[in-house]
């Protein structure tokens, strides 16, 4: 994922070059769908804010400033998507059926799929803001500067912000016992 | 030069980033050779950034990439509606069947434990309508129960069980969001579901022996329904948090 590659597969894209698209497509789906499950525990919810974060980016790709990133681009839909979500509806959150019926897993995959849901759980305590910061961040790497893109807030908003949900997921994590 | 503790946190922070200047650094540094606490915040940060890392991403769907080339329109068209009608028709349609679907397994399961009068799973009736008498009263026999009234929450919950079934019934009124630690022994209870009395925002979330949940709004009243085959007593850890703060941990036993 290149951004100058990104911005070629963009303009052949308005061309009308939907191979163009679909290598995009490719590219970040999974990226968008991890970052809408992160933000709202639900795999079906993921997938929904996905389809529409496509849609929405190929309708507007003329909109799309090859100066920015394209993933910062469709990250921002996607935040807004999940957000648009959140708020249509009344309850959120899943449990994982695979262990709510409890049945065990071998050990190496319970640690993880334990940690990862202890993560998760944290992760659901706070607001979706603060969700978001800590996933660009630490699950896609995105630097401050692309946070503050996707975000639309300064940089130093996007390092008090960093610091301000590590603080409480560390807090949540260690009352919890994981850290 | 001596600064206040969460300023020297916003500094371990930035050091995960690898956002400290030298200056900073070297300031970080010595407040940690006289701060044990501190320490100990920075070791816990470290393994908050190590978790994080081990976090797996998901795979999607292996159909999505297909469905969202099928739902694009012929070519990029500016302004459009967001979500194509016609997709969505398809996927509403597809939803409607599988409600029905699902209402009418519910029905059937109801009409089969009233017609075998199984006492011992749980009745889909009790579940919905007004819930607080008939847990107290019917057949859903009392076993526990908190009360509790602070200046940020007032309210209380039950538990009761039938047979196999358990419930948790949680009715308060809380300001601000209320996050919630039910906690149970995995080997004797397993989660069966939720069902909310009121339109109120919750999330859940939950793991082996473990559910979390989070109350966005003023009022709340919901059911925990939990499944203990052994029938034998068993604790529930109930922890009630207001703005990351305990204002509330009880034990509740079934008999």
């Amino acid at each position: 994922m290149n951004d100058r590659e990104d911005a070629a597969l963009v303009s052949e894209s308005l061309r009308g070059n939907r191979g163009a698209f679909e290598s995009l497509v490719n590219d970040y789906q999974k990226p968008v769908y991890n970052m809408a499950y992160r933000l709202l525990n639900n795999c079906e919810d993921a997938r929904d804010v996905t389809q529409n974060v496509f849609l929405k980016a190929f309708r507007n790709l003329e909109s799309f400033d090859p100066k920015y990133k394209f993933f910062s681009w469709i990250c921002r839909i996607a935040l807004n998507e999940s957000i648009n979500l959140r708020n249509s509806r009344g309850v959120l959150g899943e449990v994982d059926e695979r262990v709510a019926d409890g049945r065990p897993l071998p050990d190496d995959l319970l640690r993880c799929a334990e940690l990862s849901r202890e993560i998760q759980s944290a992760l659901m305590s706070m607001e979706l803001d603060q969700r978001a910061v800590i996933v660009l961040r630490h699950f896609h790497h995105c630097s401050y500067q692309d946070i503050g893109q996707v975000l639309d807030i300064p940089e130093k908003t996007v390092k008090s912000r960093l610091f301000t949900t590590r603080n409480h997921l560390r807090e949540v994590l260690h009352r919890r016992g994981v850290l | 030069m001596s600064m206040p503790n969460e300023n020297y946190e916003e500094l371990m922070s930035a050091e995960i980033d690898g956002e400290l200047s030298e200056e900073e650094k070297i300031l970080l540094d010595k407040h940690l050779i006289s701060n044990p606490e501190a320490q100990s915040v920075r070791t816990q940060m470290t393994k908050l950034t190590e978790a994080l890392d081990q976090v797996k991403e998901i795979e999607p769907p292996a159909d999505l990439g297909r469905s969202i080339m099928a739902a694009l329109p012929p070519v990029p068209q500016p302004g459009a509606s967001a979500v194509r009608p016609r997709f969505r028709a398809a996927r509403l349609s597809i939803l409607k069947y599988a409600y029905a679907f699902a209402a009418g397994i519910i029905l059937g399961l109801i009409l089969h434990q009233a017609v075998t009068k199984r006492t011992t799973t749980v009745d889909l009736n009790d579940l919905y309508g007004s819930m607080a008498p008939r847990v107290v009263g019917g057949a859903w026999q009392p076993a526990d129960g908190m009360s509790f009234t602070s200046d940020s929450l007032t309210g209380s919950v039950q538990l009761a069980q039938l047979g196999s079934t358990v419930v948790l019934e949680f009715d308060f009124d809380s300001i601000g969001t209320v996050e919630i630690s039910v906690r149970y022994d995995p080997q004797l209870v397993q989660f069966a579901g939720y069902n909310q009395r009121t339109a109120g925002n919750l999330s859940l979330t939950g793991r082996n022996g473990s559910l979390s949940l989070r109350c966005e709004d003023n009022q709340q009243h919901f059911l925990l329904v939990l499944s203990s085959p052994q029938k034998i007593p068993t604790t529930f850890n109930v922890e009630f948090l207001v703005g990351g703060k305990i204002v509330d941990a009880r034990t509740l036993r079934t008999r």
